[in-house]
């Protein structure tokens, strides 16, 4: 079940709510969590029953270990459980969505044969990993403990982060599932979340899914792409994972928040960003926290020189390209970003003495660039898009009629650059040109221009609900 | 001195329901106007108004609404039958239901809401070969919630993405157009519910698109990697689906017909070597018909003017004098097929392959 979805909005949404707030009036808080958890177990069943069981066993282990990992005496038994534990997130992880490139790559080097395998890839598994692998490393650290299991049960099962993030660290949740003052309904902070919710979906089903029409077009296009046509689809790409997955965040945000809970910020204006290293910062932030937490200060951080960080830095990048997918396209483009990024830090003196604009502007058509390599299925994929930026011959923009195409109506070239160039010029305004749709709902004013404007979003999203698609994320 | 305008702050609770009332009021006027307008004559056949040439959304509608009595069910094989010509020949009130490139499931869609209507005593269904020889059949481009009974999904249509963004708009403006005197087009949209789908005055046809056609995709043409055994079960299991949704007693008769491909088409089928499957369908789609009651079935593969290709548009696509041919046929009974013909079925059309290769094996072996 997607949070897109009228089965999703009217109907799992709303029985949820009345319940999760009908039993606030229970004096013992433990209905309501179980309520709750029932729903999660619910809407990730809803995906598959192997799906809910693959998530209980995972989670059990990560429990257990975090148990044993708070409870072991001595340094030697709490190594054993990390080290124990780690292996074993990991290692499901690793068969379930890296199995198939490893034997791909690694077998014909022993020279025997591959055969792919069909390995079931549990929903939001890439997610909850991290998320153990944080709890796990964080109790190794003693930061802090696990508390309860059905506390544990629903940080580790909450609907509204468990297909595709953010990634949520025990101590935000735990905390907040235990604190008696979010129990009761808060009007305020479901205001907040409506209009989270809805400026997430306006983003997801008006921007993206139809910017996902020229991109799968442009990609799948068996001809040479003149530079017109073959800006738009990776300018279209750009635009549309920003909106495909921060949108998604918005809404499990401002769903979390209808609900009482205060999720982590997942993105920030990130394509406003002076520099790589700021993007990265500022897309997927909670990604970004975990890698952190999980590869970057375990392998020393920055406190061991210059070479080290720098090396640790690029490590990062990579893992974080192979987190996004197994194939050579994301290592290749998580190595280049690590690459980039080190490049930055050492030259950092001398970057910042170019005019901050003319930084945005690099760093936005250098994220552009590599997008490609992230959304081409092979090299040779993204090795034609590239080539057809610098294809100037002629204009082909009976190309763009290409790109409208969806199967249902074909539209005449005029009509096809004008669809085109007019969704990509409305993804900028609302890219550059608006305020941060987290921060907005931080100090949002109530007055009538913002109910217009929501109502006009929702019945805009409304519309284009009849229109199916998934969320790209969900796939890593 | 200018006066800034304090901004009227809402206390939550009252947003919200504001929220909540004026969302639900523009979706319910919105439902009114698309239930006003009715753009997919969904709800009601429209005096005289303009309506879009999208059968996808159309079709649905039709089989609801109009008065008929029979039903012309296919691909784009069918889509330039003349209506009133089978009126008048076959004595029957037809409505076209055909989709391009109609699949299996979207035969099913389709037959099935002419089952429940309960209003088509005859169909004519085309079985088209290629579409025959698909794997992993989808709906993706067809209105599902246009087919049911199901008013919930109503919404999809009085608040949908169709509806709102493309079909509404695209609609009034035409009618806003038409009224001022500008001529919409009949490929855009028509006062005709008999030329829906109609695509054969926009079609240009010649040799020279098909010989020109025939040069440019030569490279392109491969063998098939599957055998003939694949493709025979596979095309089988497809013919057995079709033949079993008009077997039924709402369907007095069905009159099932072999489309007349280009006689090029059989030449890229040989090249593909999918040649002997092709055949070995044809003959079973033949005794496979000859199994119902209710049903006849015409071939129309070896007639002669499938080796003329001023006919065609391109390998299959044939001109609409083919099809008033076709309803001609259906009238006096030529091109009928019994099983008796069963051993000689293939003959006439092998025949009339090769003497078109021989005429025309210069350019045809060059490209």
């Amino acid at each position: 079940m997607t949070f897109s979805t009228y089965l999703f909005l009217f109907l799992f949404l709303p029985l949820s709510l009345l319940g999760y707030f009908a039993l606030s009036r229970a004096k013992n808080p433990v209905w309501q969590r179980l309520f709750l958890l029932a729903a999660s177990l619910v809407f990730i069943g809803y995906a598959g029953v192997l799906h809910l069981v693959w998530l209980l066993a995972s989670g059990t282990l990560a429990y257990l270990f975090a148990l044993w990992l708070g409870k072991a005496q001595t340094k030697a038994q709490r190594k054993t459980a990390l080290v124990l534990g780690v292996v074993i997130q990991v290692g499901l992880l690793a068969y379930c969505k890296y199995y198939n490139f490893f034997a791909e790559n690694l077998l014909p080097l022993f020279g025997k044969d591959f055969t792919a395998v069909n390995i079931f890839l549990p929903l939001g598994i890439s997610f909850f990993t991290f998320q153990q692998l944080m709890l796990l490393v964080n109790v190794y650290q003693e930061k802090y403990r696990v508390g309860s299991p059905l506390t544990y049960a629903l940080f580790l099962a909450f609907f509204p982060y468990r297909s595709s993030g953010p990634i949520v660290d025990w101590s935000v949740m735990s905390e907040q599932i235990e604190d008696p003052s979010r129990r009761r309904f808060d009007t305020a902070r479901f205001t907040r979340g409506l209009y989270l919710l809805v400026v997430g979906l306006a983003k997801k089903l008006v921007l993206a899914d139809t910017l996902a029409i020229f991109v799968n077009n442009g990609f799948a296009y068996e001809g040479a792409l003149r530079a017109p046509a073959a800006w738009a689809v990776m300018l279209s790409y750009t635009f549309q994972l920003y909106f495909d997955f921060s949108g998604y965040s918005d809404m499990a945000l401002g769903i979390a928040q209808m609900f009482g809970f205060d999720l982590p910020q997942n993105f920030d204006s990130p394509y406003k960003s002076e520099s790589c290293t700021v993007f990265w910062r500022r897309w997927h932030m909670t990604l970004g926290r975990a890698l952190t937490t999980c590869v970057y200060i375990p392998l020393g951080g920055n406190r061991r020189g210059l070479p080290r960080t720098c090396l640790n830095i690029f490590l990062v990048m990579a893992v974080s390209g192979l987190w996004h997918g197994a194939s050579w396209t994301f290592v290749l483009w998580g190595v280049i970003y690590g690459a980039i990024q080190v490049f930055e830090r050492i030259s950092m003196p001398l970057l910042e003495k170019i005019p901050k604009t003319l930084r945005v502007i690099g760093t936005f058509l250098t994220v552009n660039l590599l997008w490609v390599l992230f959304r081409a299925p092979t090299l040779e994929g993204a090795a034609k898009i590239y080539g057809g930026l610098f294809r100037f011959s002629s204009l082909g923009l009976s190309q763009f009629s290409v790109l409208a195409e969806d199967g249902i109506i074909g539209l005449p070239t005029p009509l096809a650059v004008a669809f085109v160039l007019g969704m990509l010029a409305v993804s900028f305004v609302a890219v550059f040109c608006f305020e941060n749709a987290y921060r907005k709902a931080q100090s949002l004013v109530l007055d009538k221009k913002t109910l217009c404007w929501l109502v006009f979003l929702f019945v805009l999203s409304f519309v284009h609900l009849s229109r199916l698609s998934t969320f790209i994320y969900v796939n890593f | 001195m200018k006066v800034q305008k304090e901004k009227k702050i809402m206390s939550e609770k009252k947003f919200l329901l504001s929220f909540f009332a004026l969302s639900l009021a523009v979706l319910l006027v919105m439902s009114l106007v698309v239930f006003w307008y009715d753009p997919y004559v969904y709800y009601r056949m429209p005096e005289d108004r303009l309506i879009i040439n999208n059968y996808r959304f159309i079709n649905p509608g039709i089989a609801k609404n109009a008065e008929y009595d029979a039903a012309v069910v296919g691909s784009s094989m069918t889509q330039n039958f003349d209506m009133p010509l089978m009126r008048e020949e076959l004595g029957v009130d037809p409505v076209k239901l055909s989709v391009g490139g109609m699949s299996v499931e979207g035969m099913r869609l389709t037959v099935d809401l002419l089952k429940k209507e309960g209003k088509a005593k005859t169909v004519f269904v085309c079985l088209d070969l290629p579409s025959m020889n698909k794997e992993g059949d989808d709906l993706k481009t067809y209105a599902t919630y246009l087919y049911d009974d199901d008013v919930l999904n109503d919404v999809k249509y009085l608040c949908g993405y169709e509806t709102w963004m493309r079909l509404l708009p695209v609609n009034a403006g035409f009618s806003v157009l038409d009224a001022v005197g500008y001529e919409i087009p009949r490929f855009y949209a028509t006062r005709d519910i008999d030329r829906i789908a109609e695509w054969h005055e926009d079609a240009k046809y010649g040799k020279e698109y098909l010989i020109s056609d025939y040069r440019k995709s030569a490279a392109n043409c491969t063998k098939t990697s599957d055998t003939t055994e694949e493709i025979v079960a596979r095309m089988q299991k497809n013919v057995d689906a079709v033949l079993e949704l008009f077997d039924c007693a709402e369907f007095e008769e069905c009159v099932v017909f072999l489309p007349p491909y280009s006689q090029i088409f059989w030449e890229r089928v040989s090249q593909t070597g999918e040649m002997e499957a092709y055949l070995s369908v044809r003959k079973y789609i033949l005794s496979a018909v000859s199994e119902y009651g209710n049903m006849k079935l015409f071939d129309f593969q070896a007639i002669a003017e499938t080796a003329d290709l001023d006919n065609y548009k391109d390998y299959t696509h044939y001109s609409k004098d083919i099809n008033d041919l076709m309803v001609h046929a259906f009238a006096s009974g030529e091109a009928l097929v019994h099983e008796a013909d069963l051993p000689t079925f293939n003959d006439a059309l092998l025949s009339r392959y090769e003497t078109f290769r021989a005429q025309n094996g210069e350019w045809l072996d060059l490209a």
